[in-house]
């Protein structure tokens, strides 16, 4: 009879914990991240870079907010008229989209709001170099700028994991560097980044990083396995879609 | 050890719609189920072209959602126990038997068991459709979704569902509902499958009814050329060197990844 006594209220004491603990455990966190998706990718060549990337804009979930969002997906940073003269409605047009040479492409993927705010950052300091200093800034410079820019937000950083597309404007090489989230770059031969990179990477490797390849391979013909690979890929990663948009930087 | 449980985790799970679309309706003279044939693990696609609708009986099939072993398994489980009841009535199985052997089954697991079910079929009664959560509840319907891409499923089931149909209208319907859920969901994709059962007692399961994600002619324009075609010796053996492992291979060297359908 104790012990039947005795145990009323140590189950009401349990009950009492276990409503403690849910409430507890359902406290919401503030998630400041929503992955909407996206991976871009670029070839540089001898004589030309391209730039190509997904156009498909995710909620962080199941859905499809979007099945054609270039904005801060492909942008263009520091040339002329700081990518307006009609950039964006070319883009809108689905073909290969020639750009000028000076300046660079920058493609990026992740957090698209997050993408959104570097474009602007990134034009801004691009425009206003460009009322202090006559010549424009090289490709090379501005791979510099972002890394900077994505540093300076150490603490709290871009989620955006980005791809420099542009040409050298001596040797008119192609030149392509590959970040990560808070700056880290390096200049490769070919790069991708976003959902879906770790299978697009190795074709990529294969088909263009040896010498004999660069030197057959035209911006055509890379811009055409460009899209055809990142098509294969896209039937395996879920938060990809099948439409591309490369624009092909050539003198 | 429920309170261990509870404490363990840091967040309360929120509950997860499964990646896939699965669909059952009744029309005039039987059932028709569908399904997508995507298999998810996290974001990746594991499967293209998986078969989510299960043979239970000769007349009763059912479509799976959820964790991808579970579904697997619990189905065949109940077809063997449908099939022994068989031997013992002599008689036709019927679908609310399978539903409740299903139903009391998960609910014993308390939803442990990820299985979300679309049960179909015909019997003496007539044609059912039932729908099964993996915490054992049910519902009878004349036309039902389930998994991630439900809501995109249903709405299409809504807006141009009707009674007794006649077959060719509800496979048209049931594969524009299949497809909305492709289309506009991410858990969902690749072909859809669809299985008519009759109540004069013909099936007719119809893998790849519509194939709209077909790669195949993609694929065959792409010129690899030789890069990508290593032929046999292409990788040089500079030495080569065989130790035996000492014990074998354990269960503890393996890794278990849940796949979802």
């Amino acid at each position: 009879m104790t012990t039947r006594r005795s145990l009323s209220p140590i189950l009401l004491l349990l009950t009492q914990l276990v409503v403690l603990i849910a409430v507890i455990a359902t406290a919401q966190k503030f998630e400041p991240y929503e992955i909407n998706g996206g991976l871009t990718a670029a070839v540089s060549g001898r004589n030309f870079a391209i730039l190509a990337s997904d156009t498909r804009l995710t909620d962080g979930g199941y859905g499809i907010k979007s099945r054609r969002y270039t904005s801060s997906r492909l942008f263009r940073v520091g040339g002329g008229t700081n990518g307006g003269d009609g950039f964006e409605r070319a883009m809108s047009g689905g073909d290969i989209v020639k750009c000028s040479t000076s300046g660079a492409m920058i493609g990026c993927s992740g957090c698209a709001a997050d993408c959104d705010a570097l474009r602007r950052v990134l034009q801004i300091e691009a425009r206003s170099h460009s009322h202090s200093s006559p010549t424009p800034l090289t490709a090379d410079s501005i791979a510099t700028l972002l890394s900077n820019v994505l540093y300076s937000r150490r603490s709290f950083p871009f989620y955006s994991f980005c791809v420099v597309c542009g040409l050298d404007p001596v040797s008119r090489t192609g030149v392509v560097h590959v970040y990560d989230a808070i700056g880290s770059h390096e200049r490769v031969a070919v790069g991708c980044s976003g959902t879906g990179k770790e299978m697009l990477q190795p074709v990529l490797d294969r088909l263009f990083s040896s010498v004999e390849v660069t030197k057959e391979v035209d911006g055509g013909g890379a811009g055409g396995v460009l899209r055809r690979d990142a098509g294969v890929v896209s039937a395996r990663d879920q938060s990809r879609g099948l439409s591309l948009a490369p624009p092909v930087q050539t003198h | 050890r429920h309170l261990s449980q509870v404490a363990n985790q840091n967040i309360i799970p929120v509950a997860k719609k499964t990646g896939t679309t699965i669909v059952g309706m009744v029309y005039k003279d039987g059932v028709v189920l569908g399904a997508d044939t995507r298999a998810t693990a996290g974001t990746e696609v594991a499967e293209k072209n998986c078969e989510k609708i299960h043979y239970l009986a000769d007349n009763i099939f059912c479509c799976g959602a959820g964790t991808a072993a579970d579904t697997e398994k619990t189905t065949d489980l109940v077809s063997s126990q449908l099939e022994l009841l068989r031997m013992n009535t002599k008689s036709q199985s019927r679908i609310v038997t399978a539903c409740t052997i299903l139903k009391r089954m998960l609910f014993r697991y308390q939803g442990q068991i990820g299985a979300a079910l679309v049960l179909g079929g015909c019997d003496v009664n007539g044609p059912h459709v039932y729908q099964i959560y993996p915490h054992g509840s049910t519902g009878k319907l004349p036309y039902t979704t389930m998994g991630s891409g439900s809501l995109a499923a249903m709405s299409v089931f809504e807006t141009e569902y009707r009674d007794d149909m006649t077959e060719d209208e509800a496979v048209a319907l049931v594969k524009r509902a299949i497809l909305a859920g492709i289309f506009n969901d991410l858990g969902s994709g690749s072909n859809c499958d669809t299985c008519v059962i009759r109540m004069d007692g013909s099936k007719e399961m119809t893998r790849g009814a519509v194939t709209p994600n077909d790669v195949g002619p993609l694929r065959a324009m792409i010129n690899r050329g030789n890069k990508l075609i290593m032929p046999k010796g292409s990788t040089a053996v500079l030495s080569s060197k065989f130790v035996p492992s000492i014990g074998g291979v354990s269960l503890a060297d393996v890794v278990v990844t849940e796949m979802e359908t």
